[in-house]
């Protein structure tokens, strides 16, 4: 199959003050795969995650140049309405964030917001498939008016992705999705995660090495603000061509 | 940073070079069995071979606790998984330095003749190749290792010949029909040992460089 471009950084670079956190990247994307960004701290790979739905705009004195291009659309330009940038791409933290609704009232919300749906049994039955989608339906069915904070931390990450979900997003940005969940809710995640890219873009952003190597089809290594490498997955993690990358990966820094 | 896991695949490498040490003993003995007419020597070797088998499995068990405890990446997952490979071919040349040795007390027995030339300089091109291997390991180095690989094409062409000239002995009544078809035998092993040699530097070449040059042609 040939790969499509979803998302391209052409010449992109990210200033806090004029402090250059990202330089120069040059970075393609592709639909339906799912990549990873890999590095040490404080090499830009989450200041990349959050430019790809402004997240960054929040921060004071935050300034871009160059172009960050989703479907051959710069989303830094003018007249690009945020809000609906961020509809298109969802993105999921490394705390399961819930809001203090109810289990249903949590998926619900984008809906409402978004107007996104017709009637009451549309809107159940969106929040039902968002649900199943992130395979959460069979264990919270009976309890969809719970809170959400009742649920483990496996089930809120999941419902998260399902609350990001509901409102079809193209693309899905995961901030160390799994960092504060145990090794079988982490399991459900990545499998999850897998699952998604049938219909998604995902990008993901982990410490977890191992991670990188099992859930995602390419893998870029940043250091410095700087892109290193960016390969397939099975490249970077059994013969990768820069000696940084394989440093980095064999633990020999960092 | 020093990392525990360089510590290892030292210790790895180490018990790597220990059999390999071991093989280029056994091929010396099994060859030189068979030239000196020296059926203890021959023995020697057939008792050897559980050593072999023993560091087989050493390396073998090591190798899957790397795995599962360092979870290795990049070089150290290349360097791991392709000593799992060489460790195999490894113990393939000492089953065959023995089956040597084995052959070599028959030949023995039969009415003596002249060792063909080309025998001895087959097992000169092997000791060679295996120091190569040891250098080539040491060093990780593509470069070394395709040489290697270069000079098992000779050992394959004196192979030829050293049949041919056998033939022709036993035809001429130089060599009981029975010395010759073991003396055959023998050859062809030594010429699988080389072989397995060459594997061994196309293993050290896919550590090096993470790219595989077997089954390429040229």
């Amino acid at each position: 199959m040939e790969n499509n471009i979803r998302i391209e950084a052409r010449e992109f670079n990210a200033y806090y003050d004029k402090k250059c956190a990202l330089k120069d990247i040059n970075f393609k994307i592709f639909s339906n795969k799912i990549t990873a960004i890999i590095g040490p701290s404080g090499c830009g790979k989450s200041t990349f995650l959050r430019s790809l739905n402004r997240m960054n705009d929040l921060i004071e004195n935050f300034n871009v140049k160059g172009e960050l291009l989703i479907d051959n659309e710069n989303i830094y330009d003018k007249d690009v309405d945020v809000i609906f940038l961020r509809k298109r791409v969802g993105m999921v933290f490394q705390k399961p964030n819930p809001f203090p609704k109810s289990i249903f009232g949590n998926i619900a919300y984008g809906l409402r917001i978004h107007k996104m749906f017709k009637n009451y049994d549309d809107l159940y039955m969106k929040v039902e498939n968002s649900l199943k989608e992130a395979a959460l339906w069979d264990e919270v069915k009976d309890d969809l008016n719970k809170s959400a904070f009742d649920l483990s931390g496996g089930q809120q990450q999941r419902l998260c992705i399902a609350r990001a979900i509901v409102i079809n997003p193209e693309i899905i940005l995961m901030d160390e999705p799994t960092s504060s969940l145990d090794p079988t809710s982490t399991a459900k995640i990545e499998e999850l995660i897998r699952k998604l890219k049938e219909h998604y873009t995902i990008v993901i952003v982990t410490h977890n090495m191992q991670q990188a190597a099992r859930v995602s089809d390419y893998s870029a290594f940043f250091m410095q603000g700087e892109l290193i490498e960016y390969d397939e997955t099975t490249k970077i993690f059994t013969a990768p061509s820069n000696k940084l990358t394989e440093e980095y990966i064999t633990g020999r820094f960092g | 940073m020093e990392r525990k896991l360089d510590e290892e695949l030292q210790n790895l490498k180490k018990m790597m070079f220990e059999m390999i040490s071991l093989a280029n003993d056994l091929i010396e003995k099994s060859v030189n069995a068979l030239i000196h007419k020296n059926e203890k020597l021959a023995e020697e070797v057939e008792k050897k071979d559980e050593e072999m088998d023993n560091y087989e499995n050493e390396i073998d068990e090591f190798c899957l606790e790397l795995l599962a405890r360092y979870q290795p990446a990049a070089i150290d997952l290349r360097f791991i998984t392709s000593i799992m490979k060489i460790n195999n071919d490894v113990e393939r040349i000492g089953d065959l330095a023995t089956t040597i040795a084995h052959k070599a007390k028959i030949i023995i027995k039969e009415a003596p003749f002249d060792i063909p030339v080309n025998i001895l300089q087959i097992n000169k091109n092997i000791h060679q190749m295996l120091k190569d291997v040891t250098v080539s390991l040491t060093e990780i180095s593509a470069e070394k290792a395709m040489e290697i690989c270069r000079t098992d094409k000779s050992i394959d062409e004196m192979y030829v010949e050293t049949f041919r000239e056998i033939i022709d002995l036993v035809i001429k009544n130089k060599m009981t029909v029975k010395a010759g078809i073991e003396l055959v035998l023998t050859i062809k092993y030594l010429e699988r040992i080389a072989d397995h040699i060459t594997n061994i530097a196309e293993d050290i070449v896919y550590m090096a460089k993470g790219e595989s040059i077997k089954h390429k042609k040229g």
